[in-house]
C-alpha cells in the first residue's frame, strides 16, 4: 500500500552555457532551476473555480511553492565548460531558464522507472500518483 | 479592516467582562484572528488581549492527577519541552509538521483548538458560502480536492488541527468559563459538523474561553503515534492525518483510539472500529481491516477520492507502529 508522496532525493543537472564565467553564479542559477522545476513538478498548480473561474489560491497557503524541506538532499552541477565561439565573442550562452525545462519530466520519468506509474499532468499530486499506482497495478 | 478597539486586562474575570459587550473577541496569538480580519471574515470592534493573563500559560503534571495545559500556553512550548516529550510524545509529534516555527511560536493551545477552518471558499471574502449565511456549499460541485470524505452535512470542510486529534487520542478534555459559570466537556465535545442552524463548526458559546485543556493520567500510559499526509514537505494544513493510540499489555492493544483531521468537518473517530481491536495484537490483517471500517462510509466528492486510499493507509501504518 502507498501514500503517492514523492521525495526527490538526487538530481543531476548537466548543461552547456558555453564558457563558464563565474563558476559559483552559473552553480547557483541552476540549484535555484532545479527548485523551480520540484515545484512545476510536484507542487505547483493554481486552481480556478469551474463555474465562475474565480482563482482560488492566489496565495501562498494554497499556491504551494516548494519550501526547505522539499529541496532534493543532492543536487549534482555540472557544465560543458566549453566557448560556443558562434555564439558572440565571449563564447558565454544563457543559463535562466534551462535548469527547469527538463527537470520537472526527469522527475516524473523518474516515478515512472520506480513505480511504473506514467503521470502525464503536472504537478505530480498524491491524486494523480496514486491514480496512476492503481492503474499501473491493474495492468500489471 | 475594520476599526476596533484594543484591551489587554490584568485578570480574567475582566476579560470576560469585556468579552460580553458588543462584538468582542478574544485575541491570543493572532496567527487565525488577525488573517480572518484582514481578510474580512472576522468584524470584531474590539479586541481583548488575553496574552496579559496570569495563570493561563504553561502546564503541569501532578503523578495520579493527569496533565493539565494552559489554553495560552504556545504550541512550541509543546514541542520543545523534553519533560513533555517523555510524558506525552504525541504532542511533539503532532506539532513538529503543523504549520512553520514562526506560527508555533505565535499561536496558542486554545486557539490552535478554536481555528476556523481552510476552506477556500470559506476563506474568499467574495464568496457567500451556506457556512457564512448563504444558500449553499459551493465545494461540494466546485473544486473539492482539500474537501470532507464522510461526516459532511451542509459543510464539506475539515477539521485542520494537527493538535486536535492527537489530544483526543488521549481523551483529553477542556475546561471552560464564562458568563453562565464554569464548565467541562470532552474535548470531541467541542466540534460539530455544521448543519442546520449550527454554522459554526464549534460549540463554544459566547463570550466563553476555554481555559485549560485535561489529559487523563491513565490515557498518559498509551503509546501513541500521529501521522498526516501534506502536499508538500512542510508548512501545509494535513491533506489526511491521524492519531492513533492504545495501551500495549503483553503484546495486546486496550483502550484502542484512532482520530483522524483533514478528512470531515469535525476530528473523525468510528467507535466500532476502535472497540473491534480491543485485545489484537495489531496484526496487518486486523490493522487493514480497522481502517477499512473507519473508511467505510465514505463518500468522496469528484476531486477528492485519493483521500480514501491514503486514509487508509495511513490509518494501517499508524496503528501498525504501536507494536513495532
Amino acid at each position: 500500500m502507498r501514500t503517492g508522496e514523492i521525495s526527490v532525493e538526487h538530481v543531476v543537472a548537466v548543461h552547456d552555457i558555453g564558457r563558464i564565467v563565474n563558476p559559483l553564479t552559473a552553480r547557483s542559477q541552476v540549484e535555484g532551476g532545479v527548485l523551480q522545476a520540484v515545484g512545476f513538478a510536484l507542487t505547483e498548480e493554481r486552481f480556478l473555480d469551474r463555474a465562475t473561474g474565480r482563482v482560488m489560491n492566489g496565495n501562498l497557503e494554497n499556491y504551494k511553492v516548494p519550501t526547505v524541506r522539499d529541496v532534493p538532499a543532492k543536487i549534482t552541477v555540472k557544465f560543458v565548460d566549453r566557448p560556443d565561439r558562434r555564439a558572440n565573442n565571449l563564447g558565454v550562452k544563457g543559463l535562466g531558464e534551462p535548469p527547469i525545462i527538463p527537470t520537472a519530466g526527469a522527475i516524473a520519468n523518474a516515478v515512472a522507472n520506480a513505480t511504473g506509474a506514467r503521470v502525464r499532468h503536472a504537478p505530480l499530486t498524491r491524486a494523480r500518483v496514486l491514480e496512476a499506482l492503481a492503474v499501473a497495478g491493474a495492468r500489471a | 479592516m475594520n476599526a476596533f478597539s484594543y484591551a489587554r486586562p490584568r485578570a480574567l474575570a475582566d476579560a470576560l467582562r469585556m468579552l460580553r459587550t458588543g462584538a468582542a473577541s478574544a485575541l491570543a496569538g493572532g496567527t487565525d484572528l488577525l488573517g480572518l480580519m484582514k481578510d474580512g471574515l472576522a468584524r470584531p470592534d474590539a479586541l481583548v488581549d488575553l496574552t496579559g493573563i496570569e495563570g493561563l500559560r504553561g502546564w503541569s503534571h501532578a503523578r495520579g492527577k493527569g496533565l493539565r495545559i494552559g489554553a495560552l500556553t504556545p504550541l512550541v512550548e509543546l514541542e520543545t519541552d523534553e519533560t513533555l516529550a517523555k510524558t506525552m510524545p504525541i504532542l511533539r509529534d503532532s506539532l513538529r509538521d503543523a504549520a512553520t516555527l514562526q506560527l508555533r511560536t505565535m499561536g496558542t493551545v486554545g486557539g490552535n483548538l478554536l481555528q476556523r477552518n481552510r476552506c477556500w471558499y470559506f476563506r474568499d471574502e467574495g464568496t457567500v458560502c451556506w457556512l457564512k449565511g448563504g444558500t449553499r456549499c459551493f465545494a461540494v460541485d466546485g473544486e473539492n480536492r482539500y474537501h470532507a470524505i464522510i461526516g459532511a452535512r451542509e459543510c464539506a470542510m475539515v477539521s485542520p488541527s494537527d493538535l486536535v486529534p492527537a489530544l483526543i487520542a488521549y481523551d483529553a478534555e477542556i475546561s471552560l468559563t464564562g458568563s453562565r459559570g464554569e464548565r467541562r466537556m470532552k474535548l470531541a465535545d467541542l466540534f460539530v459538523a455544521p448543519h442546520g442552524s449550527q454554522r459554526r463548526e464549534h460549540t463554544l458559546r459566547p463570550a466563553e474561553l476555554i481555559v485549560e485543556v485535561r489529559v487523563p493520567e491513565a490515557a498518559l500510559a498509551r503509546k501513541g503515534t500521529y501521522l498526516k499526509a501534506m502536499d508538500r514537505k512542510a508548512w501545509s494544513f494535513a491533506l489526511v492525518s491521524v492519531a492513533a493510540a492504545a495501551r500495549i499489555d503483553r503484546g495486546v492493544a486496550r483502550d484502542v483510539r484512532i482520530v483522524m483531521g483533514g478528512v470531515a468537518p469535525v476530528p473523525w473517530r468510528v467507535l466500532a472500529a476502535e472497540k473491534g481491536l480491543e485485545g489484537s495484537a495489531l496484526d496487518d490483517a486486523a490493522c487493514t481491516d480497522a481502517a477499512e471500517r473507519i473508511l467505510s462510509g465514505a463518500t468522496p466528492l469528484r476531486d477528492n477520492g485519493y483521500k480514501v486510499t491514503l486514509a487508509r493507509e495511513l490509518v494501517r501504518r499508524a496503528l501498525r507502529s504501536l507494536v513495532s
